[in-house]
């Protein structure tokens, strides 16, 4: 008795499974760019609007509401705002793609934007506290998360159906 | 945890204590402040857990103050924390820690 077992087909599925694999493998690194892309961006509107809502709140940034700190918001010269940012999306050691937001460079004056950025987040024995980017990763950072979810889940998507 | 259990954890420490605004500042005080929700827990359509954060801030023209570890052994139990920055003011003459921590309250 003759007994065949045609594998061809299956041969072919495997061969398409492993192409696929190869697929993911070789655009993963692009997935996790475009993940950190949008969950940066997502952290870095929200700290904007936070800084935004601080430089143009009339009230006095002083503790005492001191004179020399009144009407801030009408002297901004909106150094600080130019100076906040996106790295470069980058693989770091660890082989995790990730970006940092902050602050870089100096204002008109020679003062630091990290400096003014970090006086204005946890305040000074002068300045009263008005946090701005810790609210703005609490308020969002679930979301962020969800979006880069969703991105990469589209990635893969694409690729495997 | 009722907030006011933060403010007597903190009055022990001996320097004066005061609630978003330090006026009359002396030469060592404390600032404490909640200023938001770090995270929250939901069930039957409603919050049942809410996790409020906020911020400890002490100022000393101290080296080496005693203070510092005194307010970290004090919050313990309260609520729980992290040391989030340590800044020298030039300007001042003041060292600022600034703690940051987060106590879960029922709704």
């Amino acid at each position: 008795m003759e007994f065949k077992v045609d594998v061809s087909h299956a041969m072919q599925g495997l061969d398409d499974f492993t192409m696929r694999l190869s697929s993911l493998l070789v655009e993963s690194d692009e997935a996790a760019k475009e993940a950190v892309y949008v969950g940066a961006g997502i952290l870095a509107d929200e700290v904007r609007k936070n800084l935004k809502a601080n430089i143009e709140d009339p009230a006095s940034a002083a503790k005492n509401g001191k004179s020399a700190f009144k009407r801030l918001h009408q002297k901004s010269t909106g150094d600080l705002e130019k100076g906040f940012g996106i790295t470069p999306i980058k693989i770091g050691r660890d082989g995790n793609w990730n970006a940092k937001i902050g602050f870089s460079g100096y204002d008109s004056k020679g003062v630091p934007n990290q400096l003014k950025a970090r006086a204005m987040e946890s305040g000074t024995a002068k300045l009263r506290k008005r946090p701005f980017v810790r609210p703005a990763l609490n308020a969002k950072r679930a979301a962020a998360m969800d979006a880069m979810r969703e991105k990469v889940s589209d990635r893969i998507k694409g690729i495997t159906e | 945890m009722r907030f006011d259990a933060l403010k007597a954890a903190l009055l022990t420490v001996g320097v004066p204590v005061s609630h978003y605004v330090a006026h009359k500042q002396t030469d060592k005080y404390i600032v404490w402040a909640e200023d938001g929700q770090a995270g929250s827990q939901c069930g039957d359509d409603g919050a049942t857990n809410q996790i409020v954060q906020g911020t400890v801030d002490y100022f000393t023209k101290a080296e080496y103050d005693e203070n510092v570890g005194a307010i970290q052994t004090v919050m313990n139990g309260v609520v729980s924390w992290r040391l989030n920055s340590v800044q020298y003011e030039d300007d001042t003459g003041y060292i600022h820690y600034e703690w940051v921590w987060e106590s879960v309250h029922g709704v």
